[in-house]
């Protein structure tokens, strides 16, 4: 029987951890793609994610050209190699774990990419120096398209809106709400697909990479294996199909106060950049771009509308995403090196410490749980369906009048 | 901006972006917007103008087809988005591999 190295091990626990994050990026994200189409009734939550669920599966399949290396140009490429190298990408994916467990409990929406090179970045500094850091890869990759992705999505979401309500003006109220909630069914769609294509493929370019640096797979022939592909893709659809509604409450209910029209201009305002942006070549964070649309539909409605306390708490959470990431990584590195560098115990020891802060971050989460039955509009989405078949019902509120 | 040798913000592509994602996102609300607005009305019309109602029939199908096209631009996108470079033998990740004892 073949011996078992300390490299088997720690391939193992990326493997698997690699899997674990891609389910926690999953449930991080439901409330991106769907978290509008449930707010305003146009699906019921259990619909919404499920539906969310399988397009993140297609997605995941629909494009096979994975990103090569999460890490590319953000830190010195020799860093990560080797058997260390596989523990430092491990201690990262833990740290981003973390974090992303740690917003969702604050029911904050943050960036799970944005966690996860946090998370390289800490190991890095942490097990080598901070002159391991690529600040300009860091800058035009990270920073940069995190600053600009949010706000092109909220212009074009605000001033979508607000042709929406000039439209509705003609159209009539209630035919205009009804005829927008099947809109945003088909937009909650595409980000759907698009949050697939993305971020699934971001995990099987780590695991990937860590059977090349194995040597399982040659790096002159570079491919994703079939059982990486459907194993991410799983994941990510569980994830999505657990449904995060403490995040999807903030996002459709907690930001602004969301009407179908706002809902669907937030969705397509998403859609475009995400996938412009990626086409592109830019990469970003599907949270911010979906959050900066939610916002500048509320701003294009009504500017009174936005709750910005909330927006001032999400901000904090992204501003802390990739420092906090990062701690927790270099945290996860330093109590492995205590068992010896590249060693299979310090990893197994760090893993299990994980799962025992996930499980105590899930118990204190019961304690204000937000459920399905919780966000269901759809009973009102039908009240409304109804009046405007009878010709009447209930008018929108001032901000339609925009 | 720049540091060093290249540039942190490609201006042609962020351009690109922002002209991409304004006729995606502002273009399809109004076109979806006409679309209820030419099916609204041709109800409306219904029993009393049948030419008028073909009128709005029509409008809404170039709507509905617009709406359409766009969805499937967005589709093709998400599938040939260019790809990553192919990791070098001695790039990130890349090592020999370990011996097994």
């Amino acid at each position: 029987m073949a011996r078992v190295s300390a490299s088997d091990v720690i391939l193992a626990l990326v493997v698997v951890t690699g899997v674990c994050f891609d389910f926690t990026n999953g449930f991080h994200d439901t409330a991106n793609a769907v978290a509008t189409a449930i707010a305003t009734g146009a699906l019921k939550p259990r619909v919404a994610v499920a539906m969310s669920a399988v397009l993140n599966l297609v997605g995941a399949f629909i494009s096979i050209k994975v990103a090569a290396t999460i890490a590319k140009g953000i830190v010195n490429a020799h860093v990560l190699s080797g058997t260390s190298g596989l523990s430092l990408v491990f201690a990262a994916l833990i740290g981003a774990i973390i974090w992303n467990l740690t917003t969702w409990y604050f029911t904050m929406p943050s960036s799970s990419s944005h966690a996860l090179i946090g998370g390289v970045i800490g190991a890095t500094i942490v097990a080598s120096s901070v002159k391991q850091v690529k600040v300009h890869g860091l800058l035009s990759s990270v920073i940069f398209p995190a600053l600009f992705s949010p706000i092109i999505c909220g212009l074009v979401a605000m001033v979508g809106t607000f042709s929406a309500y000039r439209l509705i003006k003609r159209i009539g109220e209630n035919q205009a709400r009804k005829g927008y909630r099947y809109g945003q069914i088909g937009s909650a769609a595409l980000v759907s697909l698009a949050h697939g294509t993305n971020d699934a493929q971001k995990t099987m370019g780590v695991i990937t990479l860590a059977l090349i640096a194995h040597g399982d797979i040659s790096a002159n022939h570079f491919y994703v294996p079939f059982w990486v592909k459907l194993a991410c893709a799983t994941a990510i659809a569980l994830g999505t199909a657990i449904g995060g509604w403490r995040i999807i409450n903030t996002m459709g209910n907690r930001l602004t106060n969301i009407e179908s029209p706002q809902g669907f201009s937030a969705e397509s305002a998403s859609a475009s950049v995400i996938l412009a942006s990626s086409y592109y070549g830019y990469p970003l964070s599907t949270t911010q771009v979906v959050s900066g649309g939610v916002l500048g539909s509320g701003l294009g409605k009504q500017l009174a509308s936005v709750h910005w306390n909330v927006v001032g708490q999400m901000v904090t959470a992204w501003v802390l995403t990739i420092p906090a990431a990062g701690v927790m990584g270099g945290i996860a590195w330093e109590i492995s090196r205590i068992f010896g560098k590249g060693s299979a115990s310090g990893s197994i020891v760090i893993g299990f410490l994980a799962a025992v802060a996930a499980g105590m971050i899930f118990q204190l989460a019961q304690r204000n749980k937000i459920g399905a039955h919780d966000l269901d509009r759809s009973g009102q989405a039908e009240a409304e369906a109804e009046s405007a078949r009878d010709g009447g019902g209930p008018p929108l509120p001032a901000g339609a009048a925009a | 901006m720049a540091i060093l040798a290249t540039p942190i913000i490609n201006g042609n592509a962020l351009w690109k972006i922002i002209v991409a994602s304004t006729i995606g996102g502002v273009g399809v609300v109004i076109v979806f917007g006409l679309l209820v607005l030419c099916v609204t009305r041709a109800e409306q019309v219904r029993a009393s103008h049948g030419g008028e109602r073909i009128l709005y029939l029509a409008g809404g199908l170039l709507c509905g087809a617009f709406c359409i096209a766009v969805i499937v631009i967005g589709i093709y996108a998400m599938a040939k988005k260019p790809a990553s470079p192919k990791p070098k033998a001695a790039a990130v990740l890349v090592a020999p591999p370990p011996t097994r004892s």
